[in-house]
């Protein structure tokens, strides 16, 4: 659930200034973000040391945080994003994403590889190796759920660039599969 | 390439309308995606880091903030009650030209399941007037409350904790909703809730059962005892007979581990931690007498801090599959504390620091203690320190390790602090004032609230909670000078059992395990011991069989299980007809037993207000249970339920309990906290040839239950009534007249 904008715009104003204020922050953005984190690194003890990254990012920065207009929760997705770029950052390096996507079969129907478990980390690996951006607009999408334009609010862009994004996110994942398109990725 | 089933979302479903090659691949990351909740232990700590962090740099950076102007007056449109029912609600409107909305929000608001020892939070956005908004509260069923202030937030503490298993409504009438500046608001604040269904309170009363224990062996004056999960209780300064004991001796740092020796190689003389085996087994010697024991949450390794000649200490763990001892570090003085933060690692307080070593064999400090600070007491599976103040004066600091804040415990004797093996709640000894007074609270929220003891006047200590901290242990010393062990449910205070001479309590880190000192007559000797059911084996005069029927029975009605509701059934009862649905919670308010084998119950059955509907629907219900035809179970077979309604204000009867433990005694718990005074008149006893019995009644505030004593017992069922002359402390009469039936 959203709080309302009025009252989140007061709730940060209010969190630089006291810790309980950022308490409630954190107790409205919690679960949002660390399932966010999850989606993206899919280890428990990852997605515990990156939420604790997010959230004290947060607690360091909001002193210097000013309102774009956009939800607060933007903020908090824009720092997870990084975070976890960062977590996978000094983990591996990006070819090993590409590897771990590489290794699927692209002989096989997706239909088959859905039943393997495995096989859909996988799938959610190729999203990883995706451009920032359509990353988090999948992520957002078919990880949070969330709506286009909410989407849009967080990302600071208009509903159609989000559809873009995802599109081309979603060919690309089929390329990373090795699932051949016949839709054409305009440039 | 074929189809995907399964949902997809309407958004992609439409972007993809043209694409199906497309809408498979979303299909197949929408499937797959990793959903998890996060473990709420790490969210709580977490938060636990951040608001101390908060704390701290808000400290630095307030010196650079300005206050802003004063907010304008409030005027508005509003109309009729505002309920806080989602977690934040704007209140009202203020005129076009200052744009000044005033918010609320509860910590509470719209939830089901508080904790009955959570506070009451109404933060505001801007600042109140403090008198005004408190005496606007009016909390439904009554409660005794403290207000206090942090900034804009409203904190409401109930003096006796919430009851379990209870829809509260909270309002706040709209003239005392004031600002600072005097403006008030257009609308009331309701806000509604329900509490946690944990185990009622138990009764007041005035003989708890004795703790049932089984000697175990001698130990040296002064030991302490640790639980295992499965049982095991090791002590840590024990003496045994040299044949009945397996001897692991003790290791040198030269020799990072040592195997089991065999049997009979230590001497009685020789203190040492000594393991006694959940299975009953051979004790097992695991090295010398240690200052600390602390066992980890898989119960798998015992950690033990023991002396070393040179006046520091080995920190060194043993196996419990007989894998041998292994020495994981050392410390420069003695080790006052251990606590296990997982089962890899563990943290330790010596004279000069706190620190962490893993299990292979990483140490490092955690945090360098002042210079002639106190000594480390106890430290918590949560990262949390208790610092006892210098010298004896009493008192100390309660320490978030990991962000170096603390806070101040009062009148903390020596021992008088504990964790609960979550590290989630700590209880003292309040030892500063006339009194001793224990004491629990979130480790977290400096929100103190108060335990009543079996004997508020006789001095208390040795404190222990188990580990959700829903139960304590502590010990009374009698003007005689004998120590009373007593283990009590939290947050009622109702004592579960007593022992006459124990001392030195402790919780097994999960399970239901207890161990403690005995004193007896040839010295003192570790006990295993078994805390009675909390809730069944004291409240209800029926067939455990039956009980457990209707406890099933009840909370399938909650779930709308109508297989469960089937099973429980006797044949031709069409019980999932009968109960309202959308129930959120029932509780069982009386049981008794007929000489026909025949088991009858009375429960309210709830739905918890709303933001639409701000009062509690209720419905009572009155069930008959009877024994299954192969004589195994008890089957409901009849139920009369009324239609749902709205409940009525004042207090309610919520359970009626019978004990012959010393004498004939009836137990009459409520929901709301009442004026003492009107107790006595309202409670009546007849016989069931309807003649009045002589009664004495007792109310105990804290657990919100009279006690009536018979003075004799007359043949048959009995009758206890309530009437409506009973008040509440805002002089509210009991809902309804009530009346049950009990049997001893």
């Amino acid at each position: 659930m959203s709080l309302p904008r009025a009252y989140e715009e007061q709730l940060v104003e209010r969190a630089k200034s006291d810790a309980d204020a950022f308490g409630e922050l954190y107790d409205h953005y919690f679960s949002q973000i660390y399932r966010f984190v999850y989606s993206r690194v899919r280890d428990q003890d990852a997605a515990e040391d990156v939420t604790s990254e997010v959230f004290f990012k947060a607690l360091r920065a909001i002193g210097r945080y000013r309102s774009s207009g956009h939800p607060f929760s933007a903020w908090l997705y824009q720092i997870s994003v990084n975070a976890i770029y960062d977590h996978y950052r000094s983990r591996r390096p990006t070819s090993s994403l590409d590897g771990a996507v590489g290794v699927a079969d692209p002989a096989r129907p997706v239909v088959e590889r859905v039943v393997d478990s495995s096989e859909a980390e996988r799938v959610w690996a190729a999203i990883d190796s995706l451009p920032p951006q359509q990353r988090m607009a999948m992520t957002l999408k078919l990880g949070e759920d969330l709506k286009l334009a909410q989407i849009g609010r967080i990302m600071g862009k208009s509903e159609g660039a989000v559809k873009l994004l995802i599109h081309r996110g979603m060919i690309g994942v089929r390329q990373r599969l090795g699932i051949v398109t016949l839709v054409e990725e305009e440039a | 390439m074929p189809r995907l089933d399964g949902w997809l979302d309407p958004e992609l479903e439409d972007l993809f309308r043209d694409q199906p090659e497309l809408a498979d691949t979303a299909r197949l990351l929408h499937t797959s995606r990793p959903l998890a909740e996060a473990d709420p232990h790490f969210r709580h700590q977490l938060r636990g880091h951040l608001m101390a962090e908060a704390e701290r740099s808000l400290r630095r950076r307030r010196a650079w903030w300005r206050v802003g102007p004063a907010h304008a007056a409030w005027s508005g449109a509003a109309v009729g009650v505002v309920a806080v029912a989602a977690a934040v609600v704007s209140l009202l409107f203020g005129h076009t030209q200052d744009h000044q909305n005033l918010f609320a929000s509860s910590n509470v608001a719209a939830q089901h399941a508080v904790s009955p020892a959570d506070v009451i939070t109404v933060a505001f956005n801007q600042p109140m007037n403090h008198q005004a908004v408190e005496k606007g509260v009016h909390i439904q069923p009554a409660t005794t409350v403290n207000y206090s202030w942090r900034g804009n937030k409203l904190v409401i503490t109930p003096v006796h904790h919430l009851v379990g298993n209870t829809p509260y409504t909270v309002t706040i009438a709209q003239p005392s909703i004031r600002a600072s500046s005097g403006a008030t608001a257009a609308a009331p604040i309701q806000i509604t809730f329900g509490t946690a269904p944990t185990p009622p309170p138990g009764p007041s009363t005035p003989i708890p059962p004795r703790l049932a224990a089984a000697a175990l062996g001698s130990a040296e004056t002064g030991a302490s005892v640790v639980v295992a999960p499965d049982g095991a209780v090791a002590v840590s300064s024990g003496l045994l007979p040299a044949a009945t004991v397996e001897a692991s001796p003790p290791p040198r740092p030269s020799s990072p581990s040592a195997s089991p020796a065999a049997a009979g190689q230590l001497g009685v003389s020789i203190p040492a931690v000594i393991d006694f085996p959940a299975g009953g087994g051979a004790p097992v010697v695991r090295g010398p007498s240690a200052t600390a024991l602390a066992f980890a949450p898989a119960g798998s390794l015992l950690a033990m801090a023991v002396p070393n000649p040179d006046g520091g200490s080995l920190i060194e763990v043993a196996a419990s599959n007989g894998g041998g001892t292994t020495v994981l570090g050392q410390a420069a003085t003695t080790v006052t504390a251990l606590a296990w933060t997982s089962n890899e690692r563990l943290i330790f307080a010596d004279g000069d620091a706190i620190k962490s070593v893993q299990l292979s064999g990483h140490q490092r400090i955690l945090l360098t203690l002042p210079t002639a600070s106190g000594e480390v007491d106890a430290l918590s599976s949560s990262g949390y320190a208790f610092v006892a103040a210098p010298g004896s004066t009493g008192g100390g600091q309660l320490l978030n390790i990991a962000a170096g804040t603390s806070r101040l415990l009062s009148g903390v004797t020596a021992g008088g602090v504990a964790f609960s093996a979550d590290g989630r709640t700590v209880a003292w000894i309040d030892a500063g004032g006339a009194g001793s007074r224990l004491v629990t609270e979130p480790v977290d929220r400096d929100t103190p609230a108060s335990v009543s003891t079996l004997d508020p006047s006789a001095p208390t200590s040795d404190v222990a909670l188990n580990v959700d901290g829903t139960e304590v242990a502590y010990v009374l010393s009698a003007s005689t000078g004998a120590a009373q062990l007593v283990v009590a449910q939290l947050p009622s205070g109702a004592p579960l059992a007593v022992s006459p001479a124990g001392s030195a309590p402790a919780f097994a880190p999960s399970g239901g395990g207890f161990g403690f000192i005995a004193s007896t007559p040839s010295g003192a000797q570790v006990e295993r011991g078994m805390i009675p059911g909390s809730s069944a084996a004291a409240r209800l005069a029926a067939p455990a069989a039956a009980s457990s029927t209707l406890d099933a029975f009840v909370d399938a009605q909650v779930r709308g299980d109508r297989k469960a509701l089937t099973a429980l059934s006797g044949p031709g009862v069409d019980a999932s007809a009968r109960a309202p649905h959308r129930l959120s919670r029932a509780y069982i308010v009386s049981v008794s037993a007929s000489s026909d084998g025949t088991v009858n119950a009375t429960v309210e059955l709830i739905v918890d207000p709303t933001g639409h509907h701000s009062t509690a629907s209720v419905a009572d219900e009155r069930l008959a249970l009877s024994p299954s035809t192969d004589g195994s179970t008890y089957l409901v077979v009849d139920i009369d339920t009324t239609s749902l309604h709205d409940q009525s204000s004042g207090p309610h009867v919520v359970r009626v309990s019978s004990s012959a433990t010393g004498a004939f005694t009836l137990q009459i718990s409520f929901d709301s906290d009442l004026d003492a005074s009107s107790v006595p008149g309202a409670i009546s006893v007849t016989s069931a040839s309807g003649v009045a019995t002589p009664i004495s009644t007792t109310y105990d505030t804290s657990s919100r239950t009279a006690t009536v004593t018979l003075a004799s017992l007359p043949a048959g069922p009995l009758r206890v009534a309530v009437s409506t002359a009973l008040r509440d402390i805002d002089g509210q009469a009991l809902a309804a007249a009530f009346s049950a039936t009990v049997a001893f």
